[in-house]
C-alpha cells in the first residue's frame, strides 16, 4: 500500500467520486433497460449495479469520515468481487463487464500498491478462464476461445503497465518526499542560521548604536569645549583690545601734544610705550591665530598658485602692520619681477607671511625689514624676513610709515648679508605659530641671528608636496621630500628599531664606561655630548638621548622625529664622533680626533658601537689597563684587532693602536 | 565766514575709551556728542543729526549692530555715516557690521591717525 496518508487520500479522492458516478450511471442505464425489457439476467445484473452504486456511496461516506485505510482496503477487492459477480450473473459471457476488471487492477495498483495490481491481474485472468469454463459454448477448458485469450492478454498487459507505472509513480513520490524532507531540513537550518545571524546583527547594531551615540556625545562635548574655549579666547582678546584702545589712545594723544608739549625724551619714551602696547596687542592677535590654527588643523586646500602674487595681495595688511609701529621702520618688499608656480594653500601661505613679519616687527631693533620670496633650487622656495641695520640702503619699492607706493613689483635687489651662524633660538609666540603653520605644509623655519642682533627668519617650503602622508597624530600633511619623513607606520617601525639600537648602545656604552677609573665623554659630530662617565658613573648626557629613551613614543612632530632619527643614525653608522677622556687631575686633558670604524658584522649590539672609538697612543699603563677591561669583541670593533668569530685567546698582548 | 565744525556722535560705554575719543575729536576740531549705550545712541542720532557717528558694537541695553540698523531705518535719520569701532576680531564681525549698515569698520586698538583718515574720507564723501 502507498504509505503516505496524504497521497492515499488524494488518490482515493480521485477514484471514489468517479467510481460512484460511473456506478450510478451504469445503474441508471441498466434500470432503464430493465424497465423497457426486464429479463431474469437483467434483474440480477441490475442488482449488482445497485450494489455497486451503494458501495460507491459507502466509499464516499467512509472517506468523508476520514476512514482512509478502511476505504483503501475495501475499494479494489470489493469492486473486484462486484465485477466478478456481474460477470457471473450474465452467464460468464459478458466480455465487456470483464473489462471492468481493468478498473480494479488499476485501482488496486494505485491504492494498494503495484504488487496488488499483479495479484488482481492474475485474479482477473483466473476469472476469465473460470468464466470460459462455465460458458456452454466452450466445449472444453483446454480449448480457449479467441476472446478469452485476447482478454487475458489485455489484462496481463494492463497489469504489467499498471505495475510499472504505479511503481515508478510510487518511487517518484518517494523521491519527492525525500527531497521535500531534505528541503524542509535545509529550510529549518537556514531559518535557524538566519535567526542567529539576525540576532548577531541586532546585537552588532545595538553596539554600533551605542558607540555612535557615545561618539556623537563625545564629539558634541569636544565641540562644546572647543566652542567654549574659542569663545573664551575671543572674548579675552576682545577685552584686551578694549583696554589697549585707551592705553594706546592716550599715549598717542600725549605724543601728539594734545595734553601739552613734551620734551623730546618724553616723546621718545612714549613712542616706545606705544610699541610695547602694540606688542601686547599682537599677543591677542596670536591668541586668535592659535585658535584658528587649532580649528583648521589638517584642512588644507592645495592649489597651484604664484606665491609672489599671493604675498603682493597682502600689502594692505602689511602696510597696516607697518603703520602701527611708531618708532619708525621701513619694510622692503623684495619680490621678483616674474612669479613662479607652487602647489600650496594660499590662505596658509599668507598667514605664514603675515605672522613672520609681525613676529619680526615685534622685537625689531633695526630700522628696516626686508620681506622677500624666491625660488631655491628645484624643490623649494623661501619666504624670508630680514632685519637690516641702519646702514641699509633704502631702495624702491618700499612700505614706509608714510604710505605705500603703488606700482608694479620691482626687480629683486641684492640683500645685505649680515652673516651669522646658524643656531636654534627659542621662539616667541609669533614664531611658534609660524612653525606650526609651516609644519602643516611640510616646510621648515630657519632662524639666523648675528652678534649685532640683526635677525633673519626664513621659511622654506616645498614647491609642491612630493607625496601625501599622515603624521603620527593623524593629521594629513604634505611631505617635503625628506626621506626620513616616512609614513607613520614605517616611521614608527624605524623609531622602534632605532630605539632598540639605542638601548644596545646604552648597554654597550655602560659596559665600556662603568667602572672605568678615568672620566670619559662621548660626543657626536655636532659636538653634542651623548654620554659621560664622571666619577666612574655613566650618565646619559644628551637631552636628545634622554628624550628619545624615555619619550620615544611621544614624538608627534615629524621634524622632531626626523631630528631624533638623524642623531641615532649618525651614532649607529659611525659617523664622526669624538671620544674624549680626561686623565686624573694631576694631568691635563687630551682630546683625540676620531676615526670611525665600521664592523662587517651585523650584530645589532656591535653595529651600534660604530660610534664608539678612540685613538689613543698605547704608551701609558693607564691606557693598557683600560683596554684590558674590554671584551675582545669590543677591542676588535675599536680597531685594535681584526674581527674573528669565536676568538677566545687573549688579545691584549697584540694590541696596537690604529694609524 | 566761519568754518562749520563737524559734529561727531560717540556711542561708547567704556569710560576711558570714551574720554580718549572725545579728547581726540576735540583736539582735531570736532564737536562731540556722547551716548553711553545703543538706545541713547539711536535717540541722540535722530534728534541731533550729527555729521558722523562712531559706534561701538558691544554696547549695553542695545548693541551697536541693532542701533545701527534702527538708525538707518529711521525716517528722520539724517544720513550721517557710521563707523563701527570694535575690539572683536572675528571674521564675521566686519561683515555683520556692514550688513547692519555701517559705512566703515575700525578695529580697536587704533592710532589717532588711523581713525582720522577713515573719518576724513567719509566726511569728504558726504561733504
Amino acid at each position: 500500500m502507498t504509505h503516505d496518508p496524504e497521497i492515499l487520500t488524494e488518490r482515493l479522492k480521485t477514484f471514489v467520486p468517479s467510481r460512484f458516478y460511473l456506478a450510478a450511471a451504469v445503474t441508471g442505464v441498466v434500470a432503464l433497460a430493465w424497465v423497457i425489457q426486464g429479463t431474469e439476467e437483467l434483474d440480477r445484473f441490475l442488482a449488482i449495479c445497485v450494489m455497486a452504486t451503494l458501495s460507491g456511496l459507502l466509499y464516499r461516506l467512509l472517506l468523508h469520515f476520514r476512514k482512509v485505510r478502511l476505504t483503501a482496503y475495501l475499494f479494489a477487492p470489493l469492486d473486484f468481487l462486484l465485477i466478478t459477480g456481474a460477470v457471473a450473473v450474465t452467464g460468464w459471457s459478458s466480455g465487456g463487464v470483464l473489462i471492468f476488471h481493468m478498473w480494479s487492477i488499476i485501482t488496486a495498483g494505485m491504492i494498494l500498491g503495484p504488487e496488488m495490481a499483479i495479484l488482481f491481474g492474475l485474479a482477473s485472468i483466473g476469472v476469465t478462464f473460470l468464466g470460459a469454463s462455465q460458458q456452454v459454448r466452450v466445449p472444453a477448458p483446454h480449448e480457449l476461445q479467441n476472446f478469452e485469450l485476447f482478454h487475458s492478454t489485455g489484462i496481463a498487459v494492463v497489469t504489467l503497465i499498471t505495475f510499472a507505472l504505479v511503481r515508478q509513480l510510487d518511487q517518484t513520490v518517494q523521491r519527492q518526499e525525500m527531497l521535500r524532507e531534505a528541503m524542509k531540513k535545509e529550510r529549518d537550518q537556514l531559518d535557524l542560521e538566519v535567526a542567529r545571524r539576525t540576532e548577531d546583527l541586532v546585537q552588532a547594531n545595538r553596539m554600533l548604536d551605542a558607540r555612535t551615540t557615545l561618539l556623537a556625545f563625545q564629539r558634541r562635548q569636544a565641540e562644546e569645549t572647543n566652542h567654549v574655549q574659542n569663545l573664551f579666547l575671543a572674548s579675552l582678546s576682545h577685552e584686551m583690545r578694549i583696554s589697549l584702545t585707551s592705553c594706546i589712545g592716550f599715549v598717542d594723544l600725549l605724543t601728539q601734544g594734545v595734553y601739552g608739549p613734551l620734551t623730546p625724551r618724553q616723546q621718545d619714551r612714549l613712542l616706545g610705550a606705544i610699541d610695547r602696547l602694540r606688542d601686547l596687542q599682537s599677543l591677542s592677535h596670536e591668541v586668535i591665530e592659535m585658535t584658528r590654527l587649532e580649528a583648521t588643523r589638517g584642512e588644507l586646500t592645495l592649489v597651484e598658485l604664484d606665491p609672489v602674487a599671493a604675498i603682493w595681495a597682502l600689502r594692505e595688511e602689511l602696510e597696516k602692520a607697518v603703520r602701527s609701529r611708531l618708532t619708525g621702520c621701513t619694510v622692503y618688499l623684495e619680490l621678483p619681477g616674474t612669479g613662479f608656480s607652487v602647489t600650496s594653500d594660499r590662505e596658509l601661505l599668507q598667514h605664514i607671511t603675515l605672522n613672520l613679519l609681525l613676529g619680526m616687527l615685534k622685537g625689531m631693533e633695526g630700522s628696516a625689514l626686508a620681506l622677500s620670496v624666491a625660488k631655491e633650487g628645484t624643490r623649494e622656495f623661501v619666504i624670508r624676513v630680514e632685519e637690516r641695520g641702519r646702514e641699509a640702503v633704502a631702495v624702491d619699492p618700499k612700505l614706509s610709515s608714510e604710505g605705500l607706493q603703488s606700482g608694479a613689483m620691482q626687480e629683486t635687489i641684492p640683500r645685505i648679508e649680515l652673516g651669522g651662524q646658524q643656531a636654534l633660538i627659542g621662539d616667541g609666540h609669533g614664531l611658534y605659530i609660524v612653525r606650526q603653520l609651516v609644519g602643516m605644509l611640510g616646510g621648515s623655519v630657519r632662524v639666523m641671528s648675528e652678534t649685532r642682533g640683526a635677525r633673519s627668519y626664513a621659511v622654506v617650503l616645498p614647491l609642491s608636496p612630493s607625496r601625501a602622508w599622515m603624521s603620527l597624530d593623524g593629521r594629513r600633511l604634505e611631505g617635503s621630500g625628506n626621506e626620513l619623513l616616512l609614513r607613520p607606520e614605517a616611521l614608527k617601525r624605524q623609531l622602534e628599531s632605532l630605539e632598540h639600537e639605542l638601548e644596545s648602545v646604552i648597554v654597550a656604552l655602560r659596559g665600556v664606561f662603568d667602572g672605568f677609573p678615568l672620566p670619559l665623554f662621548l660626543y657626536d659630530k655636532s659636538g653634542v655630548l651623548l654620554v659621560r662617565n664622571d666619577a666612574c658613573q655613566t650618565a646619559l648626557e644628551s637631552p636628545s638621548i634622554q628624550v628619545l629613551k624615555h619619550t620615544f613614543q611621544e614624538i608627534f612632530h615629524p621634524q622632531e622625529a626626523a631630528l631624533a632619527a638623524r642623531i641615532l643614525k649618525s651614532v649607529s653608522e659611525g659617523q664622526a664622533c669624538r671620544f674624549e677622556w680626561h686623565p686624573p687631575p694631576t694631568g691635563g686633558s687630551s682630546t683625540v680626533p676620531w676615526q670611525g670604524i665600521h664592523s662587517p658584522v651585523l650584530d645589532a649590539q656591535r653595529r651600534v658601537l660604530y660610534g664608539v672609538g678612540m685613538l689613543l697612543p698605547l704608551t701609558s699603563p693607564m691606557e693598557k689597563d683600560f683596554f684590558q677591561t674590554l671584551e675582545p669583541g669590543l677591542a676588535a670593533l675599536l680597531g685594535f684587532l681584526p674581527w674573528r668569530e669565536g676568538q677566545g685567546e687573549s688579545v691584549f698582548a697584540s694590541l696596537t693602536p690604529p694609524a | 565766514m566761519p568754518i562749520r565744525r563737524p559734529t561727531v556722535l560717540v556711542v561708547e560705554d567704556d569710560a576711558h575709551n570714551r574720554t580718549f575719543l572725545i579728547d581726540l575729536l576735540l583736539a582735531y576740531g570736532f564737536n562731540t556728542l556722547v551716548a553711553l549705550n545703543g538706545e541713547e545712541g539711536v535717540m541722540v542720532g535722530i534728534q541731533a543729526s550729527p555729521d558722523l557717528i562712531l559706534m561701538d558694537l558691544g554696547l549695553p541695553v542695545l548693541d551697536g549692530w541693532t542701533a545701527t540698523r534702527r538708525l538707518k531705518a529711521h525716517p528722520q535719520y539724517g544720513g550721517a555715516p557710521i563707523i563701527a569701532v570694535t575690539g572683536w576680531t572675528r571674521p564675521q564681525d566686519e561683515e555683520l557690521a556692514r550688513a547692519a549698515g555701517c559705512d566703515a569698520f575700525v578695529r580697536k586698538p587704533f592710532l589717532a591717525r588711523e581713525l582720522l583718515s577713515v573719518m576724513e574720507s567719509l566726511l569728504g564723501r558726504t561733504g
